[in-house]
């Protein structure tokens, strides 16, 4: 006979106090721990593995980073090269201005054609010449180009086109486009002040 | 553990092959009125004596049983109602049935008391020739106890850190006893009844019983034939008869020196310990009380040439009570010694209620184990 309320009683049994009841919960208490051992192995296998991951993905990364930083250093390399290969141009090209000087040539071309040719414009592109003008007619073009030919400072030129002269007052007045090539200035350029080659209208691109 | 107006007792036993060993022993002081007619007064001074008490046992067993006794303790026998099933709902609504039945018999409302009820398991034949209950199909023992006197033992053990198992009656508790006594006792041939005195410091008893546990019996929970009982079956509880206030408030050893001081705080029913410190009239009178209970206790149809009587707690030692069991035809009485057999003879009657319910709570896990309802 227990005078205990059965409650009280029916707690105490389930908390494993007599018996059976604590036979039962030492296996319940071995099938809970055995499968608490079962999953803390399994997450144990699943840190480890997820361990060896993140080893090698940082191994990876630390891989990259290195390749990241050689990268960068050869790119800092290449800008140190670029930027002096950058002064090396514009001294080339301080030196290749100097050395096909557009004020020298136009004095040249002014005094190698004849009278009636009006040069109107010059460009210059490095060696590179090209010249368009008006003449008063297909002889004095053919002339021009002639005597523009005959220049030391003109390595090769031809005739582009020749067209007449629509709007000109003078029916026979052709327009014509010269091309070719002019040699390097064989001494160290001088610097002209002041350049009076082209009395007549025309435009010089420089 | 014993809740008593003399101090706490408590009893620690264990199975140890096959058989069972007293692992300690003690008993705690408490202060006077602390603990009166079985009922904690006083919970805090119990709970503290029981935390002293604990300790020195050194045992760390969390559940503990505990017995109840006193006038404040019912016990009824009736005829069982008819069983319903053996399901969880047919068990309920026999105790349903068998609560309906006992409330006619209990003074008090249900709903303030904490009960139980065992059915005994009836005898082969016939244990006490003539007894009209013999041939009943089946009776059940009811126990009820005040839901607060309960709630206030289970307190106390709280108090000490520990958890209550049971609450069982004192005279199931004397029972077990009595088995553990009779266990190391040469077989000298059945009884049919037996009638177990306890005359402690705050209370006494008379309890009676059929059948009688078997002398030199193995716990293993069967009735045999004959009327005797192997131990740890459901005693057969016939009555059980407080007596409140007509105790001497001393122990065996206080009784036997005849006028030394008492253990402190023995008082009950009024009677002071000084009273029968002074002359011997009061003792004298509570005893012949005890022993014309004992009397009255019995069925008339018990034949007392065939019912051992037994005597237990910490004034079962007098004279008197000896003398005036004798007067009645019952026989030699028979000091309950219950950790004698175990190897600790020197305890005495003390600790009978306290190794009873030890021994109730070994029966228990046993019977656990064995998948019987506890």
């Amino acid at each position: 006979m227990n005078l205990l309320p059965a409650h009280t009683r029916k707690v105490r049994a389930q908390a494993g106090g007599t018996g059976a009841s604590r036979a039962l919960w030492i296996v319940r208490t071995v099938l809970v721990a055995g499968a608490t051992l079962a999953l803390i192995g399994f997450d144990v296998r699943s840190l480890r593995n997820r361990l060896e991951n993140l080893r090698s993905e940082r191994s990876r990364i630390l891989q990259r980073t290195a390749e990241r930083e050689a990268l960068e250093g050869r790119v800092r390399a290449d800008r140190e090269k670029l930027r002096q290969l950058q002064v090396t141009e514009r001294r080339l090209a301080r030196w290749d201005e100097e050395r096909f000087l557009i004020p020298e040539l136009l004095l040249e071309l002014s005094t190698a054609v004849p009278d009636t040719v009006v040069v109107e414009a010059v460009r210059r592109e490095g060696p590179a010449l090209r010249v368009t003008g008006r003449a008063s007619s297909s002889a004095i073009v053919a002339r021009t180009l002639e005597a523009l030919s005959r220049m030391e400072r003109v390595d090769r030129l031809e005739l582009l086109w020749v067209e007449r002269t629509e709007a000109a007052s003078d029916p026979n007045e052709q327009r014509f486009a010269l091309a070719g090539s002019v040699r390097y200035a064989s001494r160290e350029p001088e610097r002209f002040e002041q350049v009076e080659a082209l009395s007549r209208p025309g435009e010089v691109f420089r | 553990m014993d809740y008593g107006a003399s101090g706490v007792k408590a009893v620690a036993l264990a199975r140890d092959r096959g058989g069972l060993r007293v692992l300690g022993t003690g008993v705690e002081t408490v202060e006077s009125g602390a603990v009166r007619d079985g009922v904690v007064r006083d919970p805090d001074a119990v709970g503290a004596a029981l935390r002293r008490l604990i300790p020195r046992l050194g045992v760390k067993s969390r559940l503990v049983g505990l017995a109840l006794g006193g006038s404040l303790v019912f016990v009824k026998r009736f005829p069982a109602p008819p069983r319903i099933g053996v399901s969880d709902r047919g068990k309920d609504e026999f105790r349903l049935t068998v609560a309906q039945e006992a409330a006619r018999h209990v003074p008090f409302h249900l709903d303030s008391l904490e009960f139980d009820y065992e059915a005994p398991t009836p005898p082969v034949r016939a244990a006490m020739p003539g007894d009209s209950t013999a041939g009943e199909p089946g009776a059940i023992v009811f126990g009820a106890a005040p839901r607060e006197v309960v709630g206030e033992h289970c307190r106390v053990a709280t108090l000490a850190g520990r958890e209550v198992a049971r609450v069982g009656l004192e005279a199931y508790a004397l029972y077990r006893a009595a088995e553990l006594t009779f266990s190391g006792s040469p077989k000298d041939g059945d009884s049919s009844g037996l009638v177990i005195v306890e005359i402690g410091a705050g209370r006494a008893g008379v309890h009676v019983f059929r059948g009688c546990p078997a002398p030199g019996a193995r716990p293993e929970g069967s009735v045999r034939a004959g009327g005797t009982r192997e131990a740890g079956g459901v005693p057969d509880l016939l009555a059980s008869v407080p007596l409140s206030g007509t105790v001497p408030a001393a122990g065996s050893d206080a009784m036997e020196r005849s006028g030394s001081p008492d253990p402190p705080g023995a008082s009950v029913g009024g009677v002071e310990a000084g009273s029968w410190r002074n002359g011997q009239t009061t003792s004298e009178e509570a005893l012949d009380r005890v022993v014309a209970a004992v009397g009255e206790a019995l069925p008339e149809a018990v034949g007392r040439q065939q019912t051992r009587i037994l005597l237990s707690g910490g004034g079962a030692s007098a004279p008197r009570v000896r003398h005036g069991l004798q007067a009645l035809g019952l026989g030699e009485p028979v000091l309950l010694n219950p950790l004698g057999s175990l190897g600790a003879p020197k305890l005495g009657p003390r600790y009978t209620v306290a190794a009873g319910m030890a021994y109730q709570q070994i029966l228990d896990a046993s019977k656990s184990r064995r998948g019987q309802r506890s």
